[in-house]
């Protein structure tokens, strides 16, 4: 599998552009919170013209991890460091109002593995003032151990995805869609462990969730051009799953465009109601199927606000962009004891070059 | 359900079609449904590590990189 994901970025490369619509894209994000947590992400990406609407992409990020967050230290670690890799290669066909995509992706580290595969269509009605886009993932997934060559559990995953963009005037935009996610397999950490009170000692059980978990997201969204060169984009999320998480997400983003630069300033919030099995405390009782100390589970809630500016440089025939990013965040957890709150950074630049 | 339909139908009824040449505004970087892909690649997944939701928005790419 490696030497084809190799042979096709390869052929991206090196294959003969069709027109002058290729990309390089180069940028690194750095996060880092207050819960001594440091991940830096590089990203490269090309994506190539090759022939007569067929457009093939290949890209390449990678996490590097330093933690000492409260989950690693709360299970008798002091520290864990870690490196994933994932590559990303594709395939776009564009035949005449239809776009055909589909993508590989693979990604691994030192205790996970992952194989991913989605196929999409997207399709332009009434003179393209209508666009339905509708595509299929599925995701193998191999969940090890560090240091226990005998722990292997799989977790397998299908998306379905539709939407439906509309033009609503010359400078309206609305879009609606909905995402069906299906998971199967292991979807603990083999990491965790959960403190059971009230017996005759205290006790650690390995985390254990349910098998399968079955997640629906609808999203409704608008784009508005304002004034000369501005815009407002705004969007709503409402989720929830068979575990009983649901969560709403509120997106806000306003452009601002001063000739070659292009400001960006946005605003996140986000609220989750916790699984049902998730408790801030585990009482040492007979009907505890499922326990798990995963905040990610616990009901929390989130803020986020940031700044982009984007300078597409006027040298070169504008081909050469560079970009700088700053958002800061905020998590208040309500039901998770160990962990109050975390606010943290995360930064990224970046260049783009069209060739 | 309801909520869901009312969007719909409102969205349907404000619909008109804008002809290629009133799409200038719409045909700007800054009017995109989706401005910077590879932005929302690294910022769905750093986003879905870190909250139970997911699914909606652009693709998070693959593997845990739980972190």
């Amino acid at each position: 599998m490696t030497r084809l994901v190799c042979l096709f970025v390869s052929v991206v490369v090196l294959a003969g552009s069709a027109r002058a619509d290729d990309t390089f894209v180069a940028k690194t994000q750095v996060y880092v919170d207050s819960d001594h947590t440091t991940v830096v992400s590089p990203l490269v990406a090309l994506s190539r013209d090759a022939w007569r609407g067929g457009t093939l992409q290949a890209s390449y990020v990678a996490d590097i991890v330093s933690s000492a967050s409260i989950d690693v230290v709360s299970n008798a670690t002091k520290s864990m460091a870690d490196f994933r890799s994932e590559v990303n290669v594709g395939l776009q066909q564009k035949i005449a109002a239809s776009t055909l995509a589909g993508h590989y992706i693979y990604s691994v580290e030192h205790d996970y593995s992952s194989h991913n595969f989605d196929i999409g269509l997207q399709q332009d009605f009434f003179k393209r003032n209508s666009t339905l886009a509708i595509g299929y993932n599925y995701a193998h997934n191999d969940v090890g151990r560090a240091n226990d060559q005998l722990f292997h559990r799989t977790l397998d995953v299908h998306g379905l995805g539709i939407s439906w963009t509309q033009t609503l005037s010359a400078k309206t935009l609305g879009q609606l869609s909905y995402t069906l996610g299906i998971n199967e397999g292991y979807q603990a950490s083999p990491y965790r462990f959960v403190r059971i009170v009230g017996g005759a000692a205290d006790v650690k059980v390995p985390e254990t969730e349910p098998n399968e978990r079955l997640r629906h997201a609808i999203v409704a969204g608008i784009q508005r051009h304002l004034f000369k060169d501005s815009a407002l984009h705004a969007d709503y999320r409402f989720y929830i799953d068979s575990w009983g998480v649901s969560a709403h997400t509120i997106q806000l983003a306003y452009f601002i465009q001063f000739g070659d630069v292009t400001l960006r300033l946005r605003e996140r919030f986000y609220y989750q109601a916790k699984a049902n099995f998730f408790q801030t405390q585990y009482v040492n009782t007979d009907d505890q199927t499922y326990v798990s100390s995963d905040r990610e589970l616990s009901t929390f809630w989130s803020n986020l606000v940031g700044v982009k500016v984007s300078w597409r440089l006027p040298w070169l025939q504008r081909a050469v962009a560079l970009e700088v990013k700053a958002d800061v965040f905020y998590y208040g957890y309500i039901d998770y004891a160990l962990l109050p709150w975390r606010v943290g950074a995360n930064l990224s630049a970046g260049v783009s070059v069209l060739y | 359900m309801k909520i869901v339909l009312l969007v719909v139908a409102a969205t349907l009824a404000g619909c008109v079609v804008v002809k290629p040449y009133e799409r200038g505004f719409l045909a700007k970087p800054i009017m995109a449904v989706e401005p910077d892909p590879f932005e929302t690649v690294l910022d769905q997944h750093m986003i879905q590590a870190r909250e139970g939701a997911a699914g909606g928005y652009g693709s998070g790419g693959g593997g845990c990189g739980c972190n």
